[in-house]
């Protein structure tokens, strides 16, 4: 997929653990771990308004677009 | 109902179709033992008459009773036929039993949209689509069986295929043998495909559903 997380760096930026993050924003920790490497197929507005207000961020921070035209 | 009690019902029903099949599959041991008569049962379109009559060349007797023919005669084949489809209809109902009640053990744990369900509703259509087909082949291999054992020694006397035109006799001494399409059969084996794709969608939306955080 072209579309690639990149929430890890913005936690990395941010200092912020993943459980940490995880209860503020109101998901469960195996479910941001999933979102972290990307292995979802889509987040809902309503977590990634949490994510964003938690680490006082942008969505484009979180979400990268990366054209591979080989996996197409 | 509770589906603790649906699943009793289930197993109930699975006994006695194994202790029919059973039964059967002993009678007809039994007469083969003693060397005959075989009987064999089947419909006639014959309302509450009662009849009986010998066959020709001391091959046995048939009775007609409230619109059924029982055939007694020395040809085995008729009734190894008629155990062969009952064994048939066992086998399969006893596999379309247990996978209805995989499924409402499915349903009763809180996973109605899994795999395995979906599976087995589709293939418990495909099993009372079957049995209607097996309905069908009972009917072309079971009755031309009967009619050729059962030839009435009184030519005043007719017996035929469901289909058959039967002159010169009296209508009342005139039996059909009884054959006919059972849609409610068809209306369920679709119904369960029907339900079978409906949870397929649902398993893919609850996958889909899972997939979003």
């Amino acid at each position: 997929m072209p579309i690639v997380v990149t929430l890890d760096v913005m936690m990395a930026r941010r200092k912020m653990p993943l459980n940490v993050l995880a209860e503020r924003v109101g998901i469960s920790v195996p479910n941001l771990s999933l979102l972290k490497t990307g292995k979802v197929k889509g987040v809902r507005f309503q977590t990634l308004d949490a994510i964003c207000r938690e680490l006082a961020c942008q969505p484009g921070d979180l979400l990268e677009f990366v054209d591979d035209p080989a996996a197409e | 109902m509770s589906i603790r009690l649906l699943t009793l019902l289930l197993l109930v029903a699975q006994l006695t179709l194994g202790l029919a099949a059973l039964l059967v599959l002993l009678i007809f041991v039994m007469h083969v033992i003693q060397g005959g008569p075989f009987t064999t049962n089947w419909p006639v379109s014959a309302s509450a008459t009662v009849a009986s009559f010998p066959l020709a060349h001391d091959g046995g007797t048939i009775r007609i009773d409230h619109g059924t023919l029982a055939l007694n005669g020395q040809d085995w084949r008729p009734e190894f036929a008629q155990l062969v489809c009952v064994w048939i209809f066992a086998t399969g109902a006893n596999v379309a039993i247990q996978r209805l009640k995989a499924v409402l053990a499915g349903v009763s744990a809180g996973k109605p949209f899994d795999e395995q369900i979906v599976r087995g509703l589709r293939l418990i259509g495909y099993l009372l689509l079957g049995w209607v087909v097996l309905d069908i082949v009972d009917a072309l291999i079971v009755q031309p069986l009967i009619l050729s054992t059962a030839q009435p020694a009184s030519g005043a006397v007719a017996l035929g295929a469901s289909i058959s035109r039967l002159e010169g006799v009296e209508p009342a001494q005139a039996f059909r043998m009884d054959f006919h399409l059972d849609f409610l059969k068809i209306a369920s084996g679709l119904f369960a495909l029907a339900l079978a794709q409906a949870f397929a969608i649902g398993k893919r939306l609850s996958d889909d559903n899972e997939a979003i955080v």
